[in-house]
């Protein structure tokens, strides 16, 4: 994500006069991050760009009513990420497609870091275990951890309070410690019944 | 070194890399990387999750290093196994941001 400043808010104005090119200047310069984000969290390449669509026709509808302040992005991913869980609830899905399959894509896709969480640097294993989370505790540890989203920011943008936030990362990490503890603790005894000769400090 | 010095330096790190193209080379931040493990794991010799990351190899001099996408990963992923480390008052007093 790039940082906002005072030209989104320059942009802003001129659409809200009706200027075209400023919001295709817009455009530009939001689509790809917003697009990656949307994927992010609703894992469907297909029903991200249609969301990416809706989210810049959003923004465009809300140009004359938007206040400059300097925190388009914020404000923008705001809107993004509302509409990402409106279509996850809707969709109401049980289980969720794997991110994985996105990662040959959008690997360390240069306008939106929290795309790191699909890139080959994170232990396969980690990113596993936060895969498996419930959908709302998996968007906050990705805002936070990959996004380097502040808590405030992350409150701002899902509608919750500071507190729930923080609550749902407490739970959330719980929940990949233990799963990741149970994975790689049963792992490593498994190969020492194979390999008995191994020490206690040989780990895998 | 304290477990909170730790999450702050590797938060603080991530936010910098924030601002650094995903393909720039950060050799330069490798031994930054490998020392902060270090500190993790001596404060918490027997942690399955620390003791799963590995440490990074240093490159030479004119040597292209992992990029700042794939280090701050690593960062990330790191201050995810030491804050996953902390019972519920520690991490409101370390999560003020």
């Amino acid at each position: 994500m790039p940082p906002s400043d005072t030209r989104d808010d320059t942009l802003m104005r001129a659409v809200a006069k009706g200027d075209e090119k400023a919001f295709t200047e817009l455009v530009i310069r939001h689509r790809a991050w917003l697009y990656t984000l949307i994927c992010a969290i609703t894992q469907d390449e297909e029903q991200a760009k249609d969301l990416t669509q809706e989210t810049l026709s959003r923004i465009h509808r809300a140009a004359p009513n938007y206040t400059p302040q300097g925190n388009f992005v914020a404000w923008a991913k705001r809107i993004a990420v509302n509409l990402s869980r409106n279509y996850l609830q809707q969709k109401r899905r049980a289980t969720l497609a794997s991110l994985s399959e996105l990662e040959g894509e959008i690997l360390y896709d240069e306008s939106d870091p929290m795309l790191l969480f699909l890139s080959k640097g994170l232990k396969e294993e980690v990113r596993g275990a936060i895969q498996t989370l419930p959908d709302e505790q998996r968007l906050t540890v990705i805002m936070r951890y990959f996004g380097n989203m502040s808590i405030q920011d992350i409150a701002w943008a899902m509608h919750i309070p500071e507190g729930t936030v923080k609550s749902r990362l407490y739970h959330a990490l719980r929940r990949v410690r233990t799963s990741l503890e149970t994975l790689w603790i049963t792992e490593s005894d498994s190969l020492k019944e194979s390999k008995p000769y191994l020490q206690e400090n040989q780990k895998p | 070194m304290k477990n909170s010095t730790i999450i702050q330096m590797l938060e603080e790190t991530c936010s910098m890399l924030k601002h650094v193209d995903a393909y720039v080379s950060c050799a330069h931040l490798v031994p930054s990387y490998n020392a902060i493990l270090v500190a993790a794991r001596t404060n918490h010799p027997d942690d399955p999750f620390l003791s799963a990351l590995s440490p990074l190899p240093v490159v030479s001099k004119g040597e292209d290093g992992c990029g700042s996408a794939e280090i701050r990963v690593l960062f990330a992923q790191m201050r995810i196994a030491l804050e996953s480390l902390q019972n519920e008052s520690e991490r409101t007093a370390t999560t003020s941001g």
